[in-house]
């Protein structure tokens, strides 16, 4: 059933489709991940991710279309062995402790980290024996994050595992992941925190409507985002402004404008001379942010 | 192999241990299911006893109440419970087995009922004189706790179809008119001769009919009767177990 | 930690129930020691019949329910209780080849040595718990039991007038059914009536007859009947019954009736005693004199000994059944020891030693009496084990004061019963409280509802009529106003009865009783009052007034009285009513009958003085 050349890959989606009724939730959906590294799934709710990490594990069936995880079927127990997971909205047992949960999630594996090396590397010691139930929503997310990894897997899916999490909660737990990112595990995640993406991942997949639209790298987007962000308050209308040298599009945020401009320094000098009143004047590189809703746009505009 | 045997039964006691410690740390849980029917039993069968037979008969009866708590409530309500959390479906996409997962909670289940089962029995060998042959007393407690094996199935089957506030809901109702109509607290005889024919179609019925004939207090009829009836019931609620736990895994 | 948990868990819990299950307490804990020693018995030097023959000096031991060993040479073991006396005598444990075990019979039956009931008609339910308790070596305090369960009649025959429903048989199609119907309610052998040619009550046709012997004997089971003349036992010979359950006393046997019997090797189960009863016969000239005050007769057994059938049934002569008896046996047809228990006349146990005693008056020698309730039986009816003292019989067996042999009515001075290898506490059951009743009012009628008394518990005052025995009479009872005084009077009240004796019961009745009637039965001991009084009016006519017991069986104790239109004072010498028991008195009737027609009388100021 399986090329050999699957069975190197993690993950291999080719024109997967799934849909509840009339929803298509996933849509010709094609997708290779060989490599290890962070990915980011990114889109809006709706988009499909959850759906996609969910066929991918094997909980639920695609309509049509093939698709393997670590060279299996999904939800194969060849599969699992070598795939950790946190699911969006999945809690654990209340009553035990973070080190109960892990031993006994530890059993389920072939050849899993021991606990204390998971406690040491997650960084769970502090509340190591408390009970799951008394832990702050950052400490839980860690700890659930602990039972992805403790297997030891190849494939780890992490849907949406920061949200709800305060930012610095956020970070702790971007630094252990990047971490087993780094040992050469293959770590998918979704998101809609577009900094999570930026800050995390190597390649980006950008989803809608069930289908990628865009797969890419946070250098790349860097890299096509050209030119900069002027944000100021002017008196000059937008109409003389979109004659000005370099600039590709105004846009009026608030009292503010914002000027997209694939030559700063041309249009900032112009800029100036033509108003001396200018105020508020900030000149920034394009975010991820910027680049998202450019797709989304073009996305619209098709 | 032999090491994945031993990996196997390692993860095994683990669950199981981990059933265990659950039950136990909550006390919501223990103490209503512990202590209801010892002292519904110790008030009944010794305080204000309603005859010299009361206190043998009620054992038998009492018994199933008392396996009865465990089953259908751990069963009920941790799996609904553990079901809306998503802590299933996070199993299920570990290497975790299902069995594990059911096995762990039925032996955890079994010792509940073990403990709840011995209070009792404590009462009646030694506050309200009851005595039997050492054959009966076995006999009966191996009655009793065999007797959570259909309410297993039948806890099992709220837990699949109920979310946790339903199955709070749907386990106490079943579990409160099972004993009154069952005649677990009063027997049957003083029902209206519609509700002794309802009686049959209640598998508490017919185990404390079989518990009462084990314990030779006054059973009535012919236990292959009751023991036909209960195994045709156990395997009817296996099945639809069976059909609620593949509907739970596909929706 | 949680790695330990369940095996933990799992070890105490398993520990603790072990623990439990042998700490709870048991019956034994107290019985252990006793029945170490009890259920082992060694018998040193006693004169042994065995079922069949006769050993003069022999020891016995009993162990574990069972005879052990038998021989003179053995020793006794150390744990072995020890039974010896002067001129002890051991014999089987006695079967009664026909009662009717209901009620305290079984009790009753063993502590007077009977260890084995065959029952020739009562309910079925208890037959399947009977028939593994039967088999079952437990110490027990109640005769083991074989039945035919119910039997084969027809409507409105023999048998259908107790109260127990009786599934009855129409044509000779019924039969095979109906014999399938006993066996699956664990029915042991098969019963039937064949009373045909009178005009009293139905019976079964000779075919229909027929077809239950062959169904029985299809579904390997024995045909039993009961017959009361000559011509029907011919019949049922001729039809292949295996045996007769009364003898008839109608005629003295024929020698071609003896020639068929012998030759068909049909047994009978004479019931002498039963016969003589009917007979109203004098029994006391063949009876030793110790039955009726024996110790261990309890007050029901005593009531059902000294209750009558009533009246006169035809055809029934003690002496002609003795002859038959005597000439059946001399010609060598086998002849079963049976009473008949608890017919009016007969008492569970006690009968089947005066049944011996009929028994050799009939011409049976004291062995061969002993035979026909020991080893004839078990052999006639296969009951292996039983009626025979051999190493590994079960240990029912008699332990007698006296020599049997040289005396029958031995059998009645009883050392001990063992019963199931275990010595049988020959107590008797306790007897419903009776408290000293002194003169009472039993009814004024003042208040509107003739209900209870607080002074007599458990009594109160209703309509009586003889429905309760399947008869036909009819009465209804009301409370009235005196019309010959004011009503203002505190003596204004009575209580008016009427309805309407029919035929349809050998002894009809309607009226109005006062008692207690329904269990628990209160009972009052009233020796120390003289007589009851009444004011009475009414259709002219007799009357009678009963008086109950709750060990009474058959008639009670009545006594007659003329009313009249007019009002009277009716007062009757309580000692005057025959076979009164004032020791146990719970109730009493006023009523018409027997003779049928419409009655109403009105009753008032009942008192016993």
């Amino acid at each position: 059933m399986l090329s050999s050349s699957d069975k190197s890959s993690r993950l291999v989606m080719t024109d997967v489709c799934k849909s509840y009724g009339t929803t298509q939730a996933l849509n010709q959906l094609s997708l290779n991940i060989e490599k290890p590294g962070v990915y980011a799934i990114l889109g809006h709710n709706g988009a499909g991710k959850t759906t996609l990490i969910n066929c991918a594990l094997g909980l639920e069936k695609i309509s049509s279309g093939n698709m393997t995880t670590l060279g299996s079927k999904p939800g194969d127990i060849k599969a699992k062995l070598r795939t950790g997971v946190i699911l969006q909205n999945s809690e654990l047992p209340d009553l035990l402790t973070v080190n109960e949960q892990i031993e006994l999630f530890a059993s389920y594996y072939h050849t899993p980290f021991s606990v204390t090396e998971i406690i040491d590397k997650c960084d769970l010691g502090d509340f190591a024996n408390k009970r799951y139930k008394g832990l702050s929503g950052g400490q839980k997310r860690r700890v659930q994050f602990a039972l992805a990894v403790v297997g030891n897997p190849d494939l780890i899916f992490l849907d949406e595992p920061t949200t709800g999490l305060d930012i610095d909660a956020r970070k702790t737990l971007w630094n252990v992941i990047r971490e087993f990112a780094n040992k050469g595990k293959t770590i998918i995640l979704t998101t809609h925190y577009l900094e999570e993406a930026e800050n995390l991942a190597d390649r980006i997949l950008i989803m809608k409507a069930g289908k990628i639209v865009s797969d890419t790298t946070p250098q790349k987007i860097h890299l096509e985002a050209k030119g900069s962000v002027i944000q100021c308050q002017t008196r000059l209308p937008q109409s003389s402004i979109t004659s000005l040298p370099g600039v590709d599009s105004v846009s009026k945020k608030g009292k503010f404008l914002e000027i997209r401009s694939s030559d700063d320094t041309a249009t900032l000098r112009e800029l100036i001379a033509q108003d001396p009143q200018i105020s508020s004047l900030t000149v920034s590189k394009p975010s991820l942010e910027n680049f998202f809703a450019q797709i989304e746009n073009s996305e619209s505009a098709q | 192999m032999n090491n994945s045997f031993n990996r196997t039964m390692r993860s095994f006691f683990l669950e199981s241990g981990a059933e265990i410690l659950k039950s136990f740390r909550a006390p919501e849980f223990i103490l209503p299911t512990l202590l209801m029917p010892v002292a519904f039993y110790t008030l009944f069968a010794t305080i204000v006893p309603m005859g010299p037979e009361s206190a043998p008969y009620l054992l038998a009866t009492y018994g199933v109440f008392a396996v009865m708590g465990p089953a259908i409530f751990g069963f009920g309500i941790s799996v609904a419970n553990e079901r809306d959390k998503g802590w299933l479906a996070l199993k299920r996409v570990s290497p975790a087995t299902g069995g594990s997962y059911i096995a762990a909670k039925v032996l955890s289940t079994l010792i509940f009922a073990s403990f709840s089962v011995a209070s009792i029995y404590l009462v009646a060998g030694f506050a309200a004189d009851v005595s039997f042959t050492r054959a009966t007393w076995a006999s009966l407690l191996m009655i009793h706790l065999f007797s959570v094996f259909p309410f297993i199935l039948i806890g099992l089957s709220i837990g699949f179809l109920c979310n946790a506030n339903a199955a709070v809901a749907v386990s106490n109702i079943l579990f409160l008119s099972f004993s009154a109509l069952g005649g677990l607290w009063i027997p049957i005889m003083v029902f209206p001769p519609a509700m002794q024919s309802f009686a049959h179609f209640l598998p508490t019925y017919h185990l404390s009919e079989i518990a009462l004939a084990v314990s030779q207090t006054s059973g009535q009829g012919d236990i292959s009767y009751h023991l036909l009836v209960i195994g045709v019931m156990t395997a009817l609620l296996a099945l639809s177990t069976a059909l609620a736990w593949s509907k739970q895994r596909n929706s | 930690m949680i790695k330990y948990t369940f095996p933990i868990t799992a070890f105490v819990t398993v520990l603790l129930l072990g623990v439990l299950i042998f700490s709870l307490p048991t019956p034994e804990t107290e019985q252990t020691n006793s029945m170490d020693a009890g259920t082992s018995y060694f018998l040193k030097n006693v004169k042994l019949f065995d079922g069949t023959g006769v050993v003069e000096q022999t020891h016995i031991l009993v162990e574990n329910g069972l005879i052990a060993k038998i021989g003179i040479d053995i020793k006794q073991p150390p744990k072995a209780q020890l039974i010896t006396g002067k001129e002890l005598m051991v014999i089987p444990g006695l079967i009664d080849a026909h009662t009717h075990s209901y009620g305290s019979v079984l009790s009753d039956a063993l502590r007077f040595g009977v260890t084995t009931h065959l029952d020739m008609f009562g309910p079925e339910q208890g037959l399947a718990a009977n028939k593994v308790h039967r088999q079952k070596l437990n110490k027990t305090d109640r005769t083991d039991l074989f039945s035919a369960g119910t039997l084969a009649t027809v409507e409105g025959g023999h048998g259908t007038q107790y109260g127990i429903t009786v599934d009855t048989l129409v044509m000779p199609e019924d039969a095979e059914q109906w014999v399938k119907d006993r066996k699956a309610n664990d029915a042991d052998y098969i019963k039937l009536v064949y009373i045909p040619n009178q005009n009293r009550i139905p019976s079964l046709d000779l075919a229909t007859a027929k077809a239950v012997i062959k169904s029985a004997h299809d579904q390997d089971l024995k045909a039993l009947a009961h017959i009361s003349t000559q011509q029907a036992a011919k019949e049922m010979i001729e039809a292949g019954i295996d045996g007769l359950v009364h003898m008839f006393a109608d005629s003295e046997a024929t020698e071609e009736f003896v020639a068929l019997a012998k030759q068909t090797g049909v047994f009978f189960v004479p019931t002498l005693s039963v016969i003589a009863s009917v007979d109203n016969a004098d029994t006391s000239k063949f009876l030793s004199a110790q039955s009726i005050s024996d110790p261990f007769l309890s007050m029901e057994q005593q009531g059902s000994l000294n209750a009558s059938f009533g009246n006169e049934i035809h055809g029934f002569d003690l002496s002609i059944a003795m002859t038959n008896v005597g000439k059946l046996h001399q010609h060598g047809v086998p002849i079963l020891a049976g009473s008949d228990v608890p017919n009016p006349g007969t008492a569970a146990g006690c009968s089947l030693h005066t049944e011996l005693e009929l028994l050799v008056h009939a011409g049976l020698s004291n062995i061969e009496a002993l035979i026909a309730a020991t080893s004839l039986p078990a052999n006639y009816f296969q009951l292996d084990g039983r009626g025979k003292l051999a190493i590994g019989s079960r240990a029912d067996l008699v332990i007698l004061n006296q020599d049997a042999i040289a005396d029958i009515s031995a059998t009645q001075n009883i050392h001990s019963v063992v019963k199931n290898g275990h010595l049988i506490e020959r107590t008797l059951p306790e007897t419903a409280e009776t408290s000293v009743l002194e003169h009472t009012l039993l009814g004024d009628f003042e208040l509107a509802e003739p209900a209870t008394f607080k002074s007599l518990q458990g009594f109160s005052w209703s309509q009586t009529d003889d429905s309760i025995a399947n008869g036909k009479s009819t009465a209804w009872v009301k409370r009235v106003d005196r019309d010959d005084v004011a009503e203002s009077s505190s003596n204004s009240g009575a209580l008016h009865v009427s309805g309407e004796v029919r035929a349809g019961f050998p002894y009809p009745w309607a009226g109005a009783s006062v008692g207690s009637f329904a269990p628990p039965i209160k009972s009052y001991d009233i020796s120390d009052l003289r007589t009851l009084s009444f004011d009475i009016k009414g259709q002219a006519g007799n009357y009678r007034v009963m008086l109950f017991s709750p060990d009474y069986k058959g008639i009670p104790p009545t006594l007659g009285f003329s009313v009249s239109e007019n009002w009277q004072t009716i007062s009757l010498t309580l000692a005057d009513f025959p076979t009164i028991n004032p020791k146990n008195f719970s109730g009493l009737a006023i009523v018409a009958g027997p003779q049928p027609g419409k009655f109403e009388y009105t009753l008032d100021n009942v008192r016993l003085n």
